[in-house]
């Protein structure tokens, strides 16, 4: 990690910015937590491996008055675009170090074989979930690149496999499937806070007047927090894991998000987190876009 | 299942056309099942996905929306935004096991009484076939 040491203090000596956010070593060695530098003496601490599974882009949003730099893998370089899109940001104040990353591994998946320093690609099995359909391997919006680009390849043939296997089940075993995942919610909202698209102000979910989500522990309840959680992340979800990874009920969230992501992209050829320049988008319509999804006419009884 | 089981379907109704359509069926005297209880909104843009999900995971055992044909909205768009919004939501609804038929979304525009009611008829008369809604508590 010479090279990112170097670019971080070539960064800060030049003032181009106040602040680098990047990954240390926690206080295990599979557990790589976030750094905050502004000055040269703290710049070794910065490092990168394959246990680095936080997205780091979220950040950003809370020094929005200094000058920044961020470390970001390919999946968590398209949360700036959504950013971008939605106008949170200001571009000149953020400069991304980007990092082709080409797998992250999974904290309950390694035994004592792990090499900690090893390349992903040799290691598939210890790999999480969410790398093996991912893809870009490369960040897709970048300053500054790390290393050189990697060769894009997606691990999984077809990356909705989860998904059509859900699909494919009867309304009454889908509908016991998600009341028994969801019965574990403890309504933490982690979920909601590890989100880097989740950044309203006043949630919904908190709002007393009107009410939305009352204080219950029954399934309607909890349902009604999972979905307001996604309906707001249609065609804006990038599918960084953060959700799934860090439930400690450990329910399988990305197999909701994911859903909302095959959807539009089938209906409407949109996937989010690729393009800067065209609108988000729940904001525009095209007068061509066809009346068979709502009417239930295409797909026939598997969604 | 009893047989006395009479479902409760909220309709949101945009103020223009569909709900003139209802006004209509009403001056003509045409039957139709009193199981719907309507909201009237001004525009069918206006409503959130989410409100249909508060609906049926309140008790409602259906959910009917309907709204203006698409290029005749009063407010020119509103009825596009509510394509969009509503395919996605219609799809994520089934795949979380809430049967098909408990969400319906109709385009009838304020000449077509007929339709209002036979719309209503046939939901009701589905709604009544697959019982009542399991998740409220």
């Amino acid at each position: 990690m010479k090279k990112l040491r170097e670019i971080a203090k070539e960064l800060l000596e030049k003032k181009e910015v106040d602040l680098i956010i990047g990954y240390e070593k926690g206080t295990e060695d599979f557990w790589m937590r976030p750094c905050f530098v502004d000055n040269i003496v703290d710049i070794e601490k910065l490092t990168f491996n394959a246990f680095c599974n936080i997205n780091l882009s979220k950040y950003i949003l809370e020094h929005k008055d200094k000058k920044v730099a961020v470390i970001l893998k390919g999946c968590d370089s398209k949360s700036i675009v959504v950013f971008l899109q939605e106008k949170q940001i200001n571009k000149e104040n953020v400069k991304i170090i980007g990092v082709p990353c080409c797998g992250i591994f999974d904290e309950d998946l390694i035994d004592k074989t792990v090499d900690y320093n090893s390349h992903p690609a040799d290691n598939i099995k210890f790999v999480r979930e969410r790398c093996l359909v991912c893809e870009n391997h490369n960040p897709v919006i970048y300053d500054i690149l790390v290393d050189d680009k990697i060769q894009e390849k997606i691990y999984k043939e077809n990356i909705y496999e989860e998904i059509e296997k859900i699909e494919k089940k009867s309304q009454k075993e889908k509908f016991e499937f998600f009341k028994n995942v969801f019965s574990r919610c403890i309504r933490c909202l982690a979920c909601r806070n590890i989100c880097p698209v989740c950044f309203c102000k006043e949630c919904l979910i908190d709002k007393q007047n009107p009410l939305w989500v009352e204080k219950k522990i029954t399934l309607s309840d909890i349902l009604m927090l999972h979905l307001i959680r996604a309906v707001h992340m249609g065609g804006r979800c990038i599918d960084c894991g953060g959700c799934e990874e860090f439930c400690p009920a450990k329910i399988p969230l990305r197999k909701i998000y994911k859903k909302m992501e095959k959807d539009v992209r089938e209906m409407f050829g949109y996937v989010p987190g690729r393009n800067i320049d065209i609108p988000p988008f729940h904001s525009t319509f095209l007068k061509e876009d066809k009346d068979e999804y709502l009417k239930g006419e295409k797909g026939g009884e598997n969604f | 299942m009893s047989d006395n089981f009479e479902p409760k379907i909220v309709g949101f109704f945009c103020n223009w056309c569909s709900y003139a359509g209802a006004d209509l069926a009403g001056t003509s005297r045409l039957q139709y099942p009193a199981n719907i209880r309507i909201i009237r909104v001004p525009c069918s843009g206006r409503i959130d996905p989410l409100f249909i999900c508060k609906a049926l995971l309140k008790g409602a055992d259906g959910v009917l929306v309907a709204g203006c044909h698409p290029g005749d909205c009063h407010y020119s768009e509103g009825n596009y935004h509510t394509r969009r919004k509503l395919s996605v939501l219609k799809r994520l609804l089934e795949y979380l096991g809430i049967e098909k038929e408990r969400f319906r979304v109709e385009w009838i525009s304020a000449s077509e009484g007929g339709r209002v009611a036979s719309v209503v008829k046939e939901m009701t008369d589905e709604i009544k076939k697959i019982g009542p809604n399991k998740i409220k508590e």
